[in-house]
């Protein structure tokens, strides 16, 4: 089948500066060109877009020092701009408040910007008046209980990691809640009458490990459930038989991951899957084949490799790396800063705080070697980082997308309960 | 859509309770306020009425995520029994405005299954499908459709018609695995041999296009799975007439 040195798909000389005919230091050298996409003289509107978007890359990426940094004390700002409030277009996220906490904590939290005693009492207070009497929380205050939201709560309150942040969930309320949702295939669906899918699956087994309520009952088929959503192109999807992509992709591994069970999965045929998702030319991630670079997938498919190199490390008694980490890096901090702070898609889009959440974690998977050991998962450095070492951000769990502390100190906290 | 706030001098608005200095909060709209106050006081009522619909119908409008809004709103339809026609355009209007809504796809879903109706769901996720190829849900979606009521063959002229225009969409080539690999009818070896020289035909046109390489590589472990499966088969009836 593969051998493992297949899995890079690029060469050492990608991300990496080098110098111009003229002595001048670029980001990239000249032959970076005949990565471009190659549409064989039959263009279609997937390869116009396509070539498009090369264009806008190019661009930064000729704009670009050589050395580009992270620029933290904007994005910083950005978020803290954001936990003070949010203009009226952002109605839109009206039901996933719990989304929004998460995102601009965990991003805070990767950045290692402390998060001040206020904030970490506010944020216990805005999730609590979010969570249900009948279990779960909800996207806002009065709403219904919602897995999906459930999940952005739960993490948020890790990231918080106080005695209050924790003793604020209703486990027993959660687990009947849960519970609830289960489906006779293995599947979740998100809330009553709502849809049932991987993300849904993902969210409830993320909340029930972090909860310490992780029955066998809770668990039942599930691996059962997401075999049936790898698709005939090694990737994973949402519900059997629908396309593979990236977030779907990432919240079933993840599943797995969490819950031990990769070998039922085709990791090989994943792994090839994921590591083409990497776009020659721009170096960040598409969510599936023949679409658009985006920088939120640096976390999905950044997370997928790092899971299965960590897993298949273990099994194998010897390092297994198949992340082609300097063109992402070299994409994210050249492609994906807006100018006064927070990340974002891709050139021309403006920041927001969903891509600033999944930027930032991708930039920590893509920096960091996960490996595992009996207290759970350890980093260490993966090297030739892009950029001054201050672009180091903190490692993120892979699975959990949380520190790797903050995973550790709620486990422990509910296991001493 | 508007709603009235003359129709409901009789509810007392119910105010969101977010707590002290709540973090991230949205500086809504003050109709969006309005709606939302009156929303929560039916929650608390269990009111189910034809404001309710209308109601309900601003809100999604403002924010078609809002779940909640959606969810009951189907509660209230299916309380009432009103008009699912009404429904179907309803979802239509806002699929328009808002076709990656994951709330719409699954209301759709509620309402159609009870009506019976597959070439009107066809066309309507084919429209949206024109305004965006990969639209992720509404594949999803067509999928059920197709399932639910035996639309197999007419289905691949749609994918061909999809790949004429665009060879590098990589939902209908997913598209045409669901099909071939689901449909009742058997997978034969000339299946195979036609889906080969199907993948075959548009790698010509395009030998860099990713997603047709995929299927082709799919149709093959698709069918060594099939064969390893004969084989074995074989190797079992070959067994008990030797023993
Ligand atoms: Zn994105």
């Amino acid at each position: 089948m593969w051998s493992d040195d297949e899995y890079t798909t690029a060469s050492d000389s990608d991300g990496a500066a080098a110098a111009g005919p003229d002595g001048a230091v670029l980001l990239l050298p000249e032959e970076h060109e005949n990565a471009a996409f190659n549409d064989d003289g039959f263009p279609t509107a997937t390869s116009e877009t396509q070539l498009e978007v090369e264009d806008s890359v190019r661009h930064m990426l000729h704009l670009a020092r050589p050395h580009p940094s992270l620029m933290r004390r904007s994005h910083v700002s950005f978020i803290e701009s954001g936990l003070r409030g949010l203009s009226r277009w952002w109605v839109s996220l009206d039901a996933s408040r719990p989304w929004l906490v998460m995102w601009m904590l965990h991003s805070l939290d990767l950045l290692g910007h402390e998060i001040s005693d206020t904030i970490k009492s506010r944020a216990v207070s805005t999730l609590s008046h979010c969570q249900c009497e009948t279990g779960g929380f909800a996207g806002g205050p009065g709403q219904l209980a919602h897995l999906a939201t459930t999940f952005a709560a739960v993490n948020a309150l890790a990231i918080v990691g106080t005695r209050e942040a924790f003793e604020s969930i209703d486990r027993p309320a959660m687990y009947e809640f849960i519970m609830s949702l289960k489906q006779p295939d293995g599947s979740f669906v998100m809330h009553e009458d709502g849809e049932a899918d991987s993300r849904a699956v993902y969210c409830a087994i993320n909340t029930a490990y972090l909860l310490n309520i992780l029955t066998p009952e809770l668990v039942d088929r599930v691996g059962e459930y997401i075999v049936r959503c790898q698709s005939y192109d090694g990737g994973l999807s949402g519900v059997p038989g629908t396309e593979a992509h990236g977030g779907l992709a990432f919240c079933a591994a993840a599943a797995m991951y969490i819950l031990g069970k990769m070998d039922m999965l085709d990791t090989d045929a994943l792994a090839s899957w994921a590591v083409n998702r990497q776009m020659a030319f721009e170096g960040g991630f598409q969510g599936r084949p023949n679409k658009l670079v985006d920088g939120c997938y640096s976390f999905w498919h950044g997370a997928i490799i790092s899971m299965l190199e960590e897993h298949l490390s273990a099994k194998k008694g010897r390092r297994v790396l198949l992340f082609n980490h300097k063109p992402l890096q070299t994409y994210i901090l050249t492609c994906c800063q807006g100018l006064r702070g927070g990340l974002l898609d891709k050139p021309d889009k403006s920041p927001d705080y969903y891509h600033t959440c999944y930027c930032l974690s991708g930039l920590s998977v893509s920096q960091h070697v996960y490996s595992r050991t009996p207290s759970g998962l350890v980093a260490t450095l993966r090297g030739d980082m892009i950029g001054p070492d201050t672009n180091l951000v903190h490692p993120t769990h892979p699975a959990h997308n949380l520190r790797l502390e903050r995973v550790v100190a709620m486990r422990t906290f509910y296991r001493a309960m | 859509m508007p709603f009235s706030a003359s129709d409901w001098k009789d509810v007392v608005p119910v105010p969101q309770d977010d707590g002290v200095q709540p973090l991230a909060p949205i500086a809504y709209a003050q109709e969006y306020t309005e709606a939302m106050d009156l929303f929560r006081a039916v929650l608390l009522s269990g009111e189910k009425s034809a404001r309710v619909l209308e109601l309900t119908a601003f809100i999604i409008e403002a924010n078609s995520s809002h779940y909640t809004a959606w969810k009951y709103r189907l509660d209230t339809v299916r309380a009432l029994g009103s008009p699912l026609e009404d429904e179907l355009k309803f979802v239509e209007e806002v699929a328009f405005e808002t076709p990656k809504s994951y709330q719409l796809w699954p209301y759709r879903q509620a309402i159609s299954d009870q009506l019976n109706q597959p070439q009107r769901e066809i066309d309507f996720v084919g429209r949206i499908l024109a305004l965006d190829s990969k639209n992720y849900h509404a594949w999803a979606y067509r999928q059920h459709i197709v399932s639910k009521y035996d639309l197999w063959d007419s289905e691949l002229e749609y994918i061909d018609g999809l790949l004429r225009d665009d060879v590098r969409n990589n939902s209908a080539w997913n598209q045409r695995f669901f099909v071939v690999s689901r449909r009742p009818a058997e997978f034969t070896a000339a299946d195979l041999d036609a889906e080969v020289a199907y993948a075959l035909s548009h790698i010509q046109k395009a030998p860099h296009n990713e997603s047709a390489w995929n299927y082709l590589r799919g149709q093959a472990s698709h069918c060594a799975v099939l064969l390893a499966a004969r084989a074995h088969l074989l190797t079992v009836a070959a067994e008990s007439c030797l023993s």
